[in-house]
């Protein structure tokens, strides 16, 4: 295609142009000889006319039901007017971006799909038809359209996905169940897609259907039973705490300047530290309890607790972190006391993880509210939070292991809710959503009641 | 800490007496923690996702090469054994967990390698496409024109699929080749001791001589940076302005710190350390230095944004950016450099006794 030619006065209208601008000029709400209207062209040509130096940069234009990808050349004319030239003018139908056909691509090795940040789907280039079930939408989760695999031993344990997405890398491998279908396995590879200032803007891959397994979901139930040796829990539990102890304490005293007084950067490089190091030691903590209540034997004592006083001590121990956020925690009334019947230590640890949640996704300068009751037999505490709520359709899965609903960067394992559910069932009660976008997240521990007082 | 790689003493420019002297030595520290922590976690304050993804790359690439080169060149029986035990791929994932074997110059080489491979990934993709070069292939007998082919065939193995279990040749200057080298011997006698049980197999005996002798083969000149030197050298003087003008152009920061070295005399990796720096100013100075055109600059600026780490990135900073080096004179620009190129022990030395450098 020859260039796209125009010209600009030297207040930016345009005196002449090719016919191809025209139309944009026009889809834009720009009039033929009026002020460039297309947005992106406007930009460049306002930067020309500040600096008056010849500027080239690709740029994208919506255009309709297009998109069109163009390489700009704009340049001071002899006049003081502006002369633009367009060349590599390709128009693209608006899917997902270096879409290839869907035929071409499954001949290569599966269908393309497409991720965002959150690992929500963005685009996907097939439909149902094609492949004999449904299709995911965009903005469904990855983690709600495959159940995926995270193997069976420790020889096996592999999850090329998560590791990937940690350090932002390309993955192959990764087996994925479909929730809808479970005898359907696809084998997903991908690659992390950043933006023109490196930042990670999700994945691209395919995902190539294998064999059906025989067995179905159960052959899946069998793969969910462990992920870790006791013996490599505890080795990595005990490698891994001193280290990060000392990594803790010395860029915590490096960033707090104990020692004397340091460029205000290097201060945040070690306060950096120190809380990718706090990260870590919540996750080796997750991952021990994860061994724990995945035993065998794992059990828990049964004594009497007030449940009323515990949650107040769990809100306590994070009222610091509430007020960094102007978040109120509003706890049960001093002198208020519900019975149950568990272990106090594991209550307290799942009530902690509770509000935690709650103060880490509620909105700043909001409320959450924990409460305690008792009802038919059994005594419950509510935590309550004035969040952005969670899909019904995501209330079972966000009880998984290594389940963050699409969520990254918060400081969140994936694993809490999984182990404080766990806690709760093996105390002979459970935990409990309810929720719904928009009306803030509610989960209930329910516990059985003791008749002692 | 050896003297050799002493980052007080190495990155000492400024002076200030001996309080200044150790205070920047416990920066130089704080600072090569913050880079280890960068590559092996996520804080993302210093290198954005992309340049972390690409310098794990690099390091996985080329420890895998090396690791492939040294694994079959040890010819023990036993030894050999145990390293098939390890598998293809085990130093890239051992270094990983050992990020603090790397020392601080190894890193800052690895994050300017990554730097500008990262530009010449995104000049092939997106928003800074280009339809055609600027830095054009030469008339076939021009005296560049097989260094600048060479070249341009070493920079495409930098931007290769990030594959982490692929091997990428290692073509490093021979300080950080040494460094990588012994670095993957050190790993696998380590991984060959623990198959052992901590038990000596002579593991180092038979692994150290097949290092030494991948060592020796290594050639530096054979290397991106070598053959950047080699197609600066072939120029004419009065060629390197407009050739480094295409090279910044086309976001190929290798030939344009090749051509800077060659005119300023500053090394590669200072060029390229200014380049990135958090700073405009030695931006601003070495542009000047180097007759770069303001629209150039433009340029420039906007795709070495995301990786100086300061600022905005929007039009508005670079246009002010572009209005600031309109600013900057010959004059102060050679006074930069003359503070570049003063000797850093000398600056040291003089901030040990407590005198103005």
């Amino acid at each position: 295609m020859a260039p796209v030619q125009a010209r600009l006065d030297a207040e930016g209208r345009i005196v002449s142009a090719d016919a191809a601008l025209l139309a944009l000029q026009h889809e834009a709400g720009g009039a033929a000889d009026g002020m460039l209207a297309v947005p992106a062209l406007a930009a460049l040509v306002r930067l020309v006319r500040r600096l008056q130096i010849p500027i080239s940069r690709a740029i994208e234009v919506a255009d309709g039901t297009a998109d069109i990808s163009m390489w700009v050349q704009i340049r001071p004319a002899e006049d003081s007017g502006i002369a633009l030239s367009i060349i590599d003018w390709q128009r693209r139908s608006r899917r997902m971006p270096g879409g290839e056909g869907a035929g071409a691509l499954e001949r290569d090795g599966g269908w393309p799909w497409q991720l965002d940040t959150q690992l929500r789907f963005r685009a996907v280039d097939v439909d149902a038809d094609r492949l004999g079930h449904d299709a995911p939408q965009p903005g469904e989760a990855l983690t709600g359209y495959f159940q995926l695999d995270t193997g069976s031993k420790e020889t096996d344990f592999a999850m090329p996905l998560m590791a990937a997405l940690a350090l932002r890398v390309p993955f192959n491998g990764q087996t994925g169940r479909l929730r809808a279908k479970q005898g359907v396995v696809y084998q997903l590879s991908g690659e992390p897609l950043f933006d023109a200032g490196g930042g990670w803007t999700g994945y691209r891959g395919h995902a190539l259907r294998i064999e059906d397994e025989a067995g179905g979901a159960a052959a899946g139930d069998a793969r969910d039973a462990s992920l870790f040796s006791p013996e490599l829990a505890q080795r990595l539990d005990q490698a891994l705490r001193p280290p990060i102890d000392r990594i803790i304490a010395h860029a915590s005293t490096i960033s707090g300047q104990l020692e004397g007084p340091l460029r205000q950067d290097y201060a945040d490089y070690a306060a950096d530290i120190a809380a990718a190091g706090r990260h870590l030691m919540a996750l080796v903590d997750d991952l021990g309890d994860l061994q724990a209540i995945e035993r065998a034997d794992f059990s828990t004592l049964r004594e009497t607790i007030d449940l009323a006083d515990l949650a107040r001590r769990a809100a306590g121990l994070l009222t610091v972190r509430a007020s960094a956020r102007q978040i109120r925690i509003q706890t049960p009334a001093l002198g208020e006391r519900v019975m149950a019947l568990a272990d106090e230590r594991r209550v307290l640890q799942i009530l902690v993880n509770l509000i935690g949640n709650a103060v880490r996704y509620a909105p700043p300068e909001s409320r959450v509210w924990v409460l305690v009751d008792e009802e038919g037999g059994r005594a419950r505490a509510i935590v309550a939070d004035q969040g952005a709520g969670i899909d019904p359709a995501d209330h079972a899965r966000i009880f998984e292991r290594f389940e963050r609903l699409g969520r990254s960067g918060d400081g969140g394992s994936g694993l809490g809710l999984y182990i404080s559910r766990r806690l709760a069932c093996a105390m002979g009660g459970d935990v409990t959503l309810e929720s719904a976008p928009g009306q803030g997240a509610r989960f209930t521990l329910d516990l059985p009641v003791s008749t002692s007082r | 800490m050896t003297v050799v790689n002493d980052p007080g003493r190495d990155s000492c420019q400024a002076g200030g007496g001996p309080s200044a002297y150790l205070a920047r030595r416990l920066m130089a520290d704080v600072r090569h923690s913050a880079d280890l922590t960068a590559l092996a976690d996520g804080a993302p304050r210093r290198w954005s996702d992309g340049l972390r993804a690409e310098a794990r790359f690099h390091l996985a690439a080329m420890t895998n090469h090396i690791e492939q080169a040294i694994v079959p060149a040890v010819t023990d029986p036993p030894i050999a054994a145990l390293l098939a035990r390890l598998g293809p791929g085990y130093c890239r994932r051992a270094i990983e967990r050992q990020l603090g074997v790397l020392s601080p110059d190894f890193i800052g080489h690895l994050r300017r390698r990554a730097a500008m491979a990262m530009l010449l990934r995104q000049a092939e993709d997106g928003r800074f496409h280009r339809p055609a070069p600027a830095l054009e292939p030469p008339a076939p007998d021009a005296p560049h024109g097989e260094a600048l082919a060479r070249l341009t065939l070493a920079e495409q193995d930098w931007r290769a699929p990030m594959l982490l279990d692929a091997p990428m040749p290692a073509d490093l200057p021979a300080e950080p080749f040494h460094e990588l080298a012994w670095s993957v011997a050190a790993l696998l006698v380590q991984g060959c001791e623990r198959l052992m049980d901590g038990d000596d197999a002579g593991a180092v005996k038979m692994i150290a001589p097949a290092t030494q002798r991948v060592i020796a083969r290594h050639d530096e000149a054979a290397g991106a940076i070598g053959l950047a030197r080699r197609f600066a050298r072939a120029l004419p003087p009065e060629a390197r302005f407009s050739l480094a003008a295409a090279a910044l152009a086309d976001a190929r920061l290798l030939p344009f710190a090749a051509l800077a070295e060659c005119e300023t005399s500053l090394p590669i990796d200072a060029v390229i350390d200014a380049l990135l720096d958090h700073d405009d100013a030695p931006r601003h100075a070495l542009f000047r230095l180097m007759r770069v055109d303001d629209a150039t600059v433009f340029s420039a600026a906007e795709r070495l944004a995301p990786l100086t780490g300061g600022g905005r990135q929007d039009d508005e900073a670079l246009a002010l950016f572009v209005e600031a080096y309109r600013r900057v004179e010959p004059a102060q620009a050679g006074r930069w450099l003359e503070d570049m190129l003063r000797p850093p022990a000398l600056a040291d030395k003089l901030a040990l006794m407590g005198a103005a450098p």
